[in-house]
């Protein structure tokens, strides 16, 4: 059974299960499967932020009934790494375990996979400036997901239109931090810190 | 954060990164920002100096043991906090400075009134909290059990009213009374939410319709599973017009009529959403005050602590002969006690 569900399974989404997890866990102690794929997908994003093609992600996210960005390979991933011991689920919440880190160890040295570090450790690293609630309702507000949720729509994520309008969000957000920047913490920061502020605003017209 | 880039390269971000850090896990846990009466200001230098010109520093090897001397509730000066490459701080409790300058070779962080800056040369750059209900954003815990939440809600923002929307509930300054209009009601639950929004990784919504006839405080869904909470939030006390008139007097009659409410929102619930396994929680503000007119402008120790450990007696016991009504959390909001 294993064997059968590895031979479908993502190895970029293997791999930033195991990374996301260790890195928030420092945190949070335990990780949601939803911040998975939150920031999974902030990662994703970050490394559109850095010009790189979407296809280039290696998986794919969709709004379904949850209003979250959310991959069927991150679930499998998740479920393989909690079978083999990698990762120990308790109830909705997930650690690595010490098997987990020496699998990620053994698997960050393949330059397949540092590739990607920087996208996850910079998105990982907005939980050091805003806490995870608000981190996981600012993406809410991401245009592609916000015109999905009004619509009431389940879709695939960044395609066609709702692409173009993040590109248009980044150009802006390049232009303010004015510079080429290493740590991709910073623009992941001052996005989320945008997008709460427009929720913050939109909250208060309604109360 | 930008400013940080721009003015000090990578070094800075690297330096700011680990100055968060240590202030979401060190120093804020210790020191708590909502009590700060004065400016704090810690800073990090890019070479790990000790600048000359500020005096004689008291060195603490754990932020534990700094925060004990700094006595965060009392100092009203500035206080300055130099964070060490090598773990330590050094502490400086009054410290007359010009921070733009030190700005030159440090990341200078400056708390103050309920706001956090960035120090760049001359000018202060406001750092984004999203958070009414918290002071720092460097200060918001992160919970995974709603009942934690509670309890932190209960000690850190409803006990001295120290939630800044919570506060506004009040019709004077010693905390007597609540004002009628605003609506305690809408203040209170505005406050809860604001702060479950932030420190819960869940989805947190106010006024959540249950059925047709029941709309419940407040939401709180867990995705991907299919948990689900409701919150309901009475008020016992009194709340006065802006005529010095008493507008309503809530006894704990109150708090027994929202425990029924809360009951008849779950059975309601229960038939919307059979395949949820779904909490009702009531959270009762206690602002009682014994022996308390229209005319009283303060209270004594004994009067205004009256309720302060008098449990509402509740009947039915929902939460125990229902397996999805948790125990009541009465949260007390201690008034300003004067001598007689």
């Amino acid at each position: 059974m294993l064997e059968a569900t590895q031979a479908i399974l993502n190895h970029y989404a293997y791999y930033d299960c195991l990374s996301i997890c260790r890195q928030l866990q420092g945190t949070l102690q335990r990780v949601s499967k939803v911040e998975i794929h939150l920031f999974a997908y902030l990662s994703c994003l970050l490394s559109l932020y850095e010009q790189q093609p979407v296809s280039g992600w290696g998986y794919s996210f969709a709004i379904t009934e949850h209003p979250y960005p959310n991959s069927p390979a991150l679930d499998e991933a998740m479920e393989v790494l909690a079978k083999k011991g990698s990762l120990l689920a308790d109830g909705d919440y997930l650690t690595v375990t010490d098997v987990g880190n020496k699998e990620l160890t053994l698997l960050s040295a393949f330059s397949i996979n540092s590739r990607r570090e920087p996208y996850l450790y910079g998105a990982c690293s907005s939980i050091l400036a805003l806490p995870v609630g608000i981190i996981s309702e600012a993406i809410s507000q991401e245009p592609d997901i916000k015109g999905a949720i009004t619509l009431s729509q389940s879709r695939l994520l960044l395609r066609d239109s709702g692409l173009n309008l993040l590109h248009e969000q980044f150009a802006e957000l390049s232009k303010d931090i004015g510079v080429d920047v290493e740590d991709l913490m910073v623009p992941a920061i001052v996005w989320l810190s945008y997008l709460s502020s427009v929720r913050n605003q939109t909250e208060e017209k309604t109360l | 954060m930008p400013a940080i880039v721009r003015e000090y390269g990578s070094a800075g971000v690297g330096i700011w990164r680990k100055m968060m850090e240590i202030l979401r896990e060190e120093l804020y846990t210790y020191i708590e920002p909502e009590i700060i009466k004065g400016t704090l200001v810690i800073f990090r230098t890019l070479d790990d100096k000790i600048p000359d010109y500020m005096k004689e520093s008291v060195p603490f090897d754990y932020a534990e043991f700094l925060a004990q001397e700094l006595e965060p509730s009392r100092f009203t000066d500035t206080a300055a906090i130099q964070i060490r490459n090598d773990g330590g701080y050094l502490l400086w409790k009054r410290a007359a400075f010009d921070w733009a300058i030190l700005s030159a070779e440090a990341i200078v962080y400056l708390y103050n009134s309920r706001k956090e800056y960035l120090v760049i040369r001359e000018n202060r750059v406001e750092i984004f909290n999203p958070s009414k209900a918290h002071a720092s954003v460097f200060s918001i815990p992160t919970f995974r059990e709603l009942k934690d939440a509670l309890e932190s809600y209960k000690r850190r923002m409803v006990r001295t009213s120290q939630c800044k929307i919570f506060s506004s509930a009040w019709n004077d300054s010693d905390r007597l009374f609540f004002r009628n209009e605003p609506k305690p009601e809408a203040i209170l639950r505005n406050s809860l939410w604001q702060f479950l929004s932030s420190v819960l990784g869940a989805e947190v919504r106010p006024e959540q319709i249950v059925d047709e006839s029941h709309p419940c405080d407040i939401k709180v869904t867990w995705m991907l599973t299919n948990r689900l909470a409701f919150i309901e939030i009475k008020w016992l006390g009194k709340s006065l017009s802006a005529e010095g008139r008493i507008t309503s007097n809530h006894t704990d009659v109150r708090a027994r009529e929202g425990a029924r409410q809360l009951a008849d929102y779950l059975d309601a619930n229960r038939t919307q959403a059979p395949t949820h396994e779904t909490r009702g929680y009531l959270v009762v503000i206690d602002a009682r005050r014994r022996g308390l007119t229209g005319s009283s402008t303060s209270i004594d120790h004994y009067n205004g602590l009256w309720y302060k450990d008098r449990e509402v007696e509740y009947k039915p016991e929902y939460h125990k002969v229902r397996t999805d009504f948790e125990q009541p959390i009465r949260m007390y909001a201690e008034p300003i006690c004067r001598p007689n």
